[in-house]
């Protein structure tokens, strides 16, 4: 099993697609938290805003996909230590779509929320205040006391940083499930589905047939790969094109 | 000259960005011990902070921490502090949980050098948090004296945190 930098040289089933389509994400999403490190000094964040959207619309689709064409039709087989790979894969997809918007809701409500939020005093105050009238009339004084006395410039620096926190948490979230994935999962694909129907799942990951653009995720790989790997791309997708009606 | 509270803070800063680079370097040039141990000492030095800290609130030193809301809120402000004082240690905690359950004899794999740095991560994010509040709560009256008293004294403790604030102070 190849890491996910190491290059990539044959894909012996279709469903060895996977390789190169998580060598991509995985690439991304250490751009994209480079990016976000580096906005804590002063950063480009409408690139961040930009790269880690389109960071998300992958995942998304890609865990949507897989949950329908890849895992669905398959059985799950109990490991040795009685984890369940499927169900586990399953809640790891899970895991990424809330890690990701956590994120992407801190950027999409990122003029109409406080920074202040990210304290959490609500949950601190609680721990005194039972009444939740007094309780909520505390926590507006004490965000809007600190709101003003750490200023502009503080609470931007507060927003950068927790944003920065979720897309840590987010990559590490993905770069486990992908492999785990690549461990436990593709060996039950190769075993349980015949080359159509990988090629038929293949077509699916790689093709987007409710977009205008429906190759649209298959142009960003075959973009971010060496040409050696990105012929092994056209390859299968020459393969797709013969096989699948 | 910069008092002793900010000079600790801003090396207790870089410390973890030194640590996540380690990281990088275990099986190399670094060695799981060495992390643990540079988090040891960070913990030492956030007591020296949190120490700082309280001869700085300025409500205890001077009652010149003036809030002009209607409602008194300062109790509440030094109680939440408190609690976010104890979030940064539950950090350290989770970090060196991770540590102790996912570490095998020594070996640092990327997928655990990932959930330790993650967890490095959000200590960071949660101490900046703690002394951004400690920053507009404090002041310093005599940065002077107050480096005497924390950094520039003979004490054991005090030669120790200047020396490890200085091998703290560079990015």
């Amino acid at each position: 099993m190849p890491g996910f930098l190491d290059d990539i040289y044959e894909l012996e089933h279709p469903i060895d697609v996977m390789y190169l389509m998580h060598k991509v994400y995985m690439k991304h999403s250490e751009s994209v938290e480079n990016l976000s490190r580096s906005t804590q000094n002063g950063g480009d964040f409408e690139l961040l805003t930009i790269q880690l959207t389109e960071w998300l619309d992958h995942i998304y689709y890609h865990t949507d996909t897989e949950d329908l064409y890849m895992t669905g039709p398959l059985k799950d087989k109990e490991l040795h230590d009685g984890r369940m790979p499927l169900k586990e894969n399953v809640i790891e997809h899970d895991i990424i779509r809330d890690s990701g918007k956590i994120a992407s809701d801190s950027i999409v409500n990122i003029n109409t929320i406080s920074p202040i939020s990210y304290f959490s005093i609500k949950d601190v105050l609680s721990m005194e205040e039972k009444n939740h009238e007094i309780l909520m009339t505390k926590v507006n004084a004490v965000e809007a006391e600190l709101e003003k006395m750490l200023g502009d410039s503080k609470l931007d620096d507060t927003f950068r940083r927790h944003l920065y926190n979720q897309i840590v948490a987010l990559k590490v979230a993905e770069y486990d499930h992908f492999e785990n994935e690549e461990a436990f999962v593709l060996p039950m694909i190769k075993d349980q589905m015949t080359k159509l129907q990988q090629l038929e799942c293949v077509e699916k990951l790689l093709f987007d047939e409710k977009s205008e653009n429906s190759s649209w995720i298959y142009d960003f790989i075959e973009t971010n790969l060496n040409q050696r790997e990105a012929d092994l791309l056209i390859s299968l997708k020459e393969e797709i094109n013969k096989n699948v009606g | 000259m910069n008092c002793a509270l900010k000079l600790i803070s801003k090396s207790m800063q870089i410390n973890l960005s030194f640590i996540e680079k380690d990281l990088h370097a275990v099986g190399i040039s670094q060695s799981m011990n060495g992390i643990e141990n540079h988090l040891t000492k960070w913990v030492q030095a956030f007591a020296a902070y949190v120490e700082a800290e309280d001869t700085h609130i300025r409500l205890l030193i001077d009652g010149s921490l003036v809030l002009d809301s209607e409602i008194q809120v300062l109790p509440d402000i030094l109680f939440f502090l408190t609690q976010i004082q104890e979030n940064v240690m539950d950090k350290v905690s989770e970090t060196m949980n991770v540590i102790y359950e996912e570490v095998e004899g020594g070996i640092l794999i990327p997928r655990v050098r990932n959930h330790i740095i993650k967890e490095l991560i959000s200590l960071s994010v949660t101490f900046s948090d703690y002394s951004d509040l400690v920053e507009v709560l404090t002041i310093c009256h005599d940065e002077t004296k107050c480096n005497e008293k924390f950094i520039e004294n003979t004490s054991d403790e005090s030669v120790w945190l200047k020396t490890w604030i200085m091998e703290n102070s560079v990015t």
